[in-house]
């Protein structure tokens, strides 16, 4: 059983993570498979993946460079299939390892990541399926709209910034609490 | 704060970017004298005008390079070091 | 104390004559032209004419005296370096300064009250610790302190007790010091200029005629002129200066900005300086806080100030000092630093036969100003290197002799 900073006598136990104008929720048990270098693509594409354009999102498929890219799409099995496949097949990237991954959402939201990314995530001006790789709550990020129910944004970022992460964005967020009270 | 163009992220500030110094030409081990390898690995351009030099896009860990001007600051282009080869 | 101080404040005649003369006509020949009329080539220029009765001198300026890196530096002076030969060099160095009033009758305002670098990871106390013992070693005043003497040399300090920014000791240096940029220079000057040294102010090298291995005219915007032996000492400009003369340095040029704070009662008794934050602190003696240590991160030939690197700098300095969060800046600043692979100075020899290197002072020229004068005087006057810059050497890069003062020079250490 693999052990997140989250859980009980993880690294970041016990770190709150907030809720009300804006909500962060810990979704770093999500399945994921990170492949990057030669041969990345050509076997994603072999197992019937549609890879999408650079810093593009398709049906889970995250393309992050050239020859980079994490499946959140059913990847179970992928791993194995990667064993068995021959070289060249990319590097194994142990994403779902390194990488935390958590949601943002909340009526709040939009002013939330315009103070904490310099990318503009704005309706209108970032889209549905586009991937932004930059800095979110001062942490080098990744992140994408991940509308569940309400608008939302996904991020990915170095799992050892977990209570680093939730404690920027609730600092962060804390103007809009004393709005909203 | 500054703004450089990444070829694969678009604009971004610079600080998400980690400069790594001027381009240099590979040297054939074969033939290259001690004294070469030794200027080579010290020596770098630092002339005023326009050098062309590596950076790195650091959240997608994406290493491109710049023409720029080491005197006004003036970032001329950015490209995908595969144009380099292609050059080659 | 100067003597010459206290008859100044006794005279009824103000103002005093002037130090320096103006700048006269080019002759057609000197025995030695220096490059620069920053501190360092107005030390040699000091020690030539003193010490080896070497008068036929001439100093060219680009600009104004002392307006380069020698204006620009924020005037530390410390030896707690971490090779035999840096600590050796740097030892002297601090010792002149201690003379350096007496010597050149003229208050340089040294002012030796110690430097505290903070140590905030294990990874730095125990790199100071290295560095203790090799000061100790070449007998310099240097220990590793807890944090709480820490506390108690410098009270003010946020020691950020089980934040991430922790102060879990430091490296004291009670040798390290601080002295007036302008006087030093002027104070070179003055004494140099009494021995029959030429200062040229306004006056650009635009080249240099070589022969044989040797340069035999140095070109001006003033006229052309003859030179026995040549010195490039010309800070961020050294590696177009060297190349006018068909010598490549290992450099690369990077700005190094600095700013102070409007001025404050006496309170920083010490030099604080921190390694994780790149940010360093001084009370200079008008009671502004001169805070440092933001190389730029990347190549360029600019003085211009930049607003991030001016927050960083604040940063730093705001989470050392939290109280100076309400304090304004009066006045910013960059210089251009001419660094070298390995953090240490280029002195000695060149492949020119009598052209003589001072260069490769990136951020740490300053406290080595009388005591390369010193040397490089030495050498140039007996037409060899003095055993104390052989180190130094150009060479070094050739034969992989470096000499590794990353950890100990970097701006902030």
């Amino acid at each position: 059983m693999r052990l997140y900073p989250l859980d009980p006598q993880g690294a970041a136990e016990g770190t709150p993570l907030i809720t009300g104008p804006v909500s962060l929720r810990d979704d770093s048990r999500t399945p994921r498979f990170g492949l990057k270098g030669r041969g990345t693509v050509s076997f994603l594409q072999a197992q019937g993946y549609e890879v999408p354009e650079v810093n593009r999102i398709a049906n889970g498929l995250l393309r992050l460079g050239r020859e980079e890219a994490v499946v959140l799409n059913h990847p179970e099995d992928l791993r194995t299939r990667w064993d068995a496949a021959a070289a060249p097949k990319g590097y194994y990237s142990w994403r779902e390892e390194t990488w935390a991954m958590m949601h943002l959402s909340g009526p709040h939201l939009f002013d939330l990541m315009a103070k904490i990314c310099p990318v503009n995530l704005a309706n209108g001006a970032f889209a549905q399926g586009e991937i932004a790789q930059t800095r979110v709550g001062y942490v080098e990020a990744i992140t994408w709209r991940d509308d569940r129910g309400g608008p939302g944004f996904s991020v990915l970022f170095d799992i050892a910034a977990t209570a680093f992460f939730a404690n920027a964005v609730a600092t962060a967020a804390g103007e809009f609490e004393r709005e909203t009270a | 704060m500054k703004i450089l163009t990444c070829p694969m992220n678009g604009p971004r500030n610079i600080n998400e970017f980690q400069s790594f110094g001027p381009l240099k030409a590979n040297p054939d081990p074969e033939t290259t004298s001690d004294q070469d390898w030794a200027r080579h690995l010290f020596r770098a351009d630092n002339t005023r005008g326009v050098i062309v030099e590596w950076w790195r896009h650091v959240p997608s860990n994406y290493f491109f390079l710049a023409e720029r001007n080491a005197t006004t600051n003036e970032v001329i282009r950015t490209f995908d070091p595969s144009e380099l080869e292609a050059a080659q | 104390m100067p003597l010459r101080l206290l008859k100044y404040g006794l005279s009824k005649d103000y103002p005093v004559t002037g130090d320096i003369p103006a700048t006269p006509d080019l002759k057609p020949s000197y025995d030695v032209v220096i490059v620069g009329g920053g501190g360092h080539g107005l030390a040699c220029a000091h020690y030539l004419s003193k010490y080896h009765g070497i008068t036929n001198v001439a100093v060219l300026e680009k600009g104004y005296l002392a307006g380069g890196n020698t204006a620009r530096n924020t005037t530390t002076i410390r030896s707690n370096y971490i090779t035999k030969e840096g600590i050796a060099f740097y030892k002297e160095g601090v010792q002149l300064y201690e003379e350096m009033s007496e010597e050149l009758d003229f208050n340089v305002m040294f002012s030796q009250r110690g430097q505290l670098t903070l140590a905030h990871t294990e990874a730095t106390l125990r790199s100071f610790h290295l560095r203790a013992e090799m000061g100790k070693h070449a007998g310099t005043n240097i220990e590793v302190v807890d944090a709480q003497t820490v506390k108690e040399l410098s009270p003010h300090l946020n020691m950020d007790e089980g934040g991430p920014l922790e102060i879990i000791g430091g490296l004291w240096h009670s040798d390290g010091g601080t002295a007036r940029h302008d006087a030093v220079a002027w104070g070179y000057a003055a004494q140099a200029s009494r021995r029959g040294v030429e200062i040229h102010q306004r006056t650009e090298v635009e080249g240099f005629d070589i022969e044989a291995g040797n340069i035999t005219k140095v070109r001006t915007n003033r006229g052309t002129i003859s030179a026995g032996q040549v010195m490039i000492a010309v800070g961020g400009m050294n590696y177009d200066m060297a190349l006018k003369a068909g010598v490549e340095l290992p450099i690369r040029c990077f700005p190094l900005q600095a700013m102070v704070t409007q001025p404050l009662k006496p309170w920083l008794h010490t030099l604080v300086s921190s390694v994780s934050l790149h940010t360093y602190l001084v009370q200079s003696s008008r009671g502004e806080i001169v805070i440092g240590g933001g190389s730029d991160p990347y190549q360029l030939y600019s003085t211009r100030s930049t607003l991030d690197m001016k927050e960083h700098l604040a940063e730093g300095a705001t989470h050392l000092f939290p109280f100076l969060h309400g304090v304004r800046l009066l006045r910013q600043w960059a210089g251009i630093t001419d660094m070298t692979p390995d953090y240490s100075p280029i002195m000695g020899a060149s492949p020119l036969k009598n052209l003589w290197l001072d260069c490769g002072w990136g951020t740490w020229g300053f406290k080595a100003t009388p005591v390369a004068g010193k040397y490089m005087a030495q050498t140039i006057a007996n037409q060899k290197v003095a055993p104390m810059l052989e180190p130094f050497t150009m060479e070094r890069f050739a034969t992989f002799d470096l000499l590794n003062e990353m950890g100990a020079t970097a701006a902030s250490h």
